[in-house]
């Protein structure tokens, strides 16, 4: 009974996959490590008393403009740190799906199109976004110094509590330079007061999210990946054989690997999967809107408010190319948590991973802004691929977590 | 401006007035790098020339580089291309353009990205 068992739930050695050296590298290139690049424009990045700042902030409803939305809305850690919605929903309704964003401190930009060049940076805009959390940076400042446990960990952080100006008369949370009037009848002092502290929030943010990407993933395919990479030759039943064809497929046939490599199992680039656009959605500019909005953001790394504003910790934005390439492309996103992060793409609009993998099988329709990459072409994957294809991305999957 | 990224050689030998040498990329035993920037360093032994410049694609893809390099002269016959990035594995062309008396002459130097480490 015990023979029969093992025979069912173990693959015969004859049906394992064996792995040669070039497979070999490519696993160990992928593997989860705990690696994180500096950040040098934010100088609280790995400050751990900013960290638990960050926490506290990710967590809290009171900075949103109705009391009831906070980061962790949309990128809940038990849903993958994503919303399982096919478009998010703050304090509106938006036409983007929520990231997953428990490797996002790995990424180069930020949102779908890229639109902001720092994690910090990125942690600002939802803030005061009318659809998103629909705060601003007045009154999210006010609130928090109102709070004793923010007070604290504020001070701990930054080792002094912001000295803000007092509140103009008849406002109390609207001022932000998106909303309310009042921001305009500040003077310069003022405002830099208001942002330098604002900005303080995005960092803490930031380094918060940098210990939730060091945290170490569980996911079955990490596993795999360290074993094959000590020992390629030796029959491996850590994953499921057919995740294990998967994989085989994945980096082959499938050309997947072209856009979603490295640790992140995305290139953090942008690229357009010729995709039209659905229904009372708006018009699918992508990342040259991204660029341009980067470009102008006062929190990109060049800016005032960056630690590092230098040409040599921003080169990413002095060699950043806008041109007709770039029409109609989307961030890659991530593959780690794929399967706890339906739905999928940048609009939602697949609800499975069948969906996914039957798209790109067959790559139907055409863009309606730019042009399809030309290295996409259809895979043909039979029945049997797509299921290992699917086995495979189900093996990135990290059990659900509370940091 | 230096930044720290790794730096690939580009040796163009002499086309006209002295003995021709066939052009040259010299890369570093890691290969170029996939997704993380990198610099050429141009040598060009038949002098003068108007200008260089330098771009990239993948021909299979239809798109080139996500960057928009810049080149600076270093020394005579020297100059230093930043802004270099191949951010997706496959096939790559690197063009180097020379412009001398109005005319420009290209070489291209095939370039292999793995995905798969070095």
């Amino acid at each position: 009974m015990t023979f029969l068992f093992l025979l069912a739930f173990f693959p015969t050695q004859n049906s394992s996959v064996i792995w040669d050296g070039r497979e070999q590298k490519l696993a160990t290139a992928l593997a989860w490590t705990g690696e994180l690049s500096a950040s040098p424009t934010n100088a609280f990045a790995d400050n751990s008393a900013a960290a638990a700042l960050g926490r506290a902030l990710f967590f809290e409803k009171g900075l949103s403009s109705s009391g009831g939305i906070s980061c962790a809305t949309c990128h809940n850690p038990a849903l993958g740190w994503a919303d399982g919605r096919a478009v998010a929903e703050g304090e509106g309704k938006m036409h983007l799906a929520a990231p997953a964003i428990r490797h996002a401190a790995r990424s180069r930009w930020f949102f779908w199109d890229g639109r902001a060049d720092s994690l910090w940076a990125q942690a600002l805009q939802p803030l005061e976004g009318p659809l998103e959390m629909g705060g601003s940076r007045v009154g999210i400042l006010r609130w928090l110094m109102g709070q004793p446990h923010f007070r604290s960990l504020w001070k701990q952080a930054f080792a002094s509590l912001p000295n803000l100006p007092d509140p103009l008369p008849g406002f109390s949370r609207e001022e932000s330079p998106t909303q309310g009037r009042a921001w305009k009848w500040r003077t310069p002092a003022e405002r830099l007061q208001f942002d330098q502290n604002f900005v303080r929030v995005g960092k803490a943010l930031a380094a918060f999210q940098r210990t939730v990407a060091r945290q170490p993933t569980q996911s079955p395919f990490d596993r795999f990946a360290h074993a094959i990479s000590k020992n390629p030759r030796q029959p491996n039943f850590v994953l499921p054989v057919d995740a294990q064809r998967g994989f085989r497929l994945w980096a082959g046939k499938g050309r997947c690997l072209s856009c979603h490599f490295g640790k992140e199992f995305s290139d953090s680039e942008f690229h357009n999967l010729g995709f039209d656009v659905l229904p009372g959605f708006p018009f699918p500019e992508g990342r040259p809107g991204g660029i341009r909005a980067m470009r102008m953001d006062p929190f990109n790394g060049r800016g005032a408010f960056s630690d590092d504003s230098s040409w040599e910790a921003n080169e990413k934005i002095l060699y950043l190319a806008l041109d007709a390439h770039v029409d109609g492309t989307w961030k890659t996103p991530t593959l780690r948590n794929v399967g706890n992060t339906a739905p999928y793409m940048h609009d939602g609009r697949f609800q499975t991973l069948r969906e996914v993998v039957d798209f790109y099988s067959e790559l139907p329709g055409m863009a309606t802004f730019g042009h399809r990459e030309e290295t996409l072409q259809p895979a043909h994957f039979s029945e049997r691929e797509k299921t290992d294809l699917i086995a495979f991305l189900r093996s990135l999957n990290e059990p659900s977590e509370t940091p | 401006m230096r930044f720290s990224a790794p730096t690939l050689a580009v040796v163009l030998g002499c086309a006209t007035a002295c003995s021709p040498s066939a052009p040259e990329l010299r890369l570093p035993d890691a290969g170029v790098p996939l997704n993380k920037f990198f610099n050429l360093e141009v040598t060009i032994s038949d002098l003068p020339v108007d200008a260089v410049a330098v771009d990239a694609d993948m021909p299979e893809h239809g798109h080139g580089m996500v960057t928009t390099p810049k080149v600076h002269p270093m020394a005579p016959g020297r100059w230093l291309v930043q802004g270099m990035l191949f951010h997706m594995p496959g096939s790559w062309e690197i063009y180097v353009d020379v412009l001398r008396k109005g005319e420009r002459k290209r070489t291209v130097f095939p370039v292999e990205v793995s995905a798969f480490g070095s």
